[in-house]
């Protein structure tokens, strides 16, 4: 973990585990010149952390929207499965940035419409759950 | 108390012991509270109060043996926890740390 003064950062991704990166981490990530944070892990930045990049207009990608991508792709392969078709990597790789730069998008959307614009965390927390609870209302009492 | 905080509050006594857990509810509900204002809808049908009850866990035995040929017993844990848009998902941790807070 970056906590050495001087080291340089553009972009951190984190991708191990949850609570990797704390207040004292995202403070010298900061300071060391980091701009861009985008999680590849489950909640790898805890809550003081994220406040510490807000404060500081890091760009903050979180986890729920930048960390789709495997889920995505998994749900590309169900897709094969049941079409019986096997596609190739490009093909794969071509639905797949349409499904982050649509995810990029609701978040976007979401955040402008609930009234924390640029907001990227409010942003995928507010259109994910906004699809599952339509969802649920439209299932009934399951 | 808006209906969010009182979730936050429940959760945080009903699962005292997953850490993890209550972390992650927390965080996502407090970015919720536009959300509670638009959606009467939502209110009503008690979404905020679902939305944080998996549908279901599953905590089964995984015996293997190593490549000492001994024989290895560890514990395995799947939290289903909601399939209104789709199938469920996610990743497969093999860790010492893993426990039911932190697949949740």
């Amino acid at each position: 973990m970056i906590k050495e003064q001087g080291l340089k950062v553009d972009i951190a991704l984190p991708c191990a585990t949850q609570n990797e990166i704390g207040k004292e981490h995202a403070i010298a990530l900061v300071k060391n010149g980091c701009f861009c944070i985008a999680e590849g892990a489950n909640m790898p930045s805890d809550i003081d952390a994220i406040k510490v990049f807000q404060e500081h207009n890091v760009l903050y990608g979180p986890a729920k929207a930048t960390n789709a991508g495997g889920v995505a792709t998994s749900g590309l392969e169900m897709s094969q499965n049941s079409l019986r078709l096997s596609w190739t990597r490009e093909e794969v790789d071509n639905r797949l940035l349409v499904i982050m730069k649509n995810i990029h998008q609701s978040c976007l959307s979401a955040a402008e419409s609930y009234g924390c614009k640029g907001d990227y965390l409010a942003g995928a927390n507010i259109a994910g759950f906004l699809k599952v609870a339509k969802a649920m209302i439209a299932y009934g009492v399951v | 108390m808006s209906v969010i905080s009182d979730v936050i509050a429940k959760v945080k006594q009903k699962d005292s012991d997953q850490p993890e857990f209550i972390q992650a509810v927390s965080e996502v509900m407090e970015t919720l509270e536009p959300t509670e204002k638009k959606h009467p809808e939502f209110v009503k049908a008690k979404i905020y109060e679902r939305i944080v009850e998996p549908d279901r866990m599953i905590i089964f035995k995984v015996p293997w043996v190593d490549d000492k040929g001994e024989v290895q017993v560890n514990r395995g844990f799947r939290v289903q926890f909601n399939n209104a848009i789709g199938p469920y998902k996610g990743g497969l941790r093999l860790h010492p740390s893993v426990n039911l807070s932190i697949c949740d």
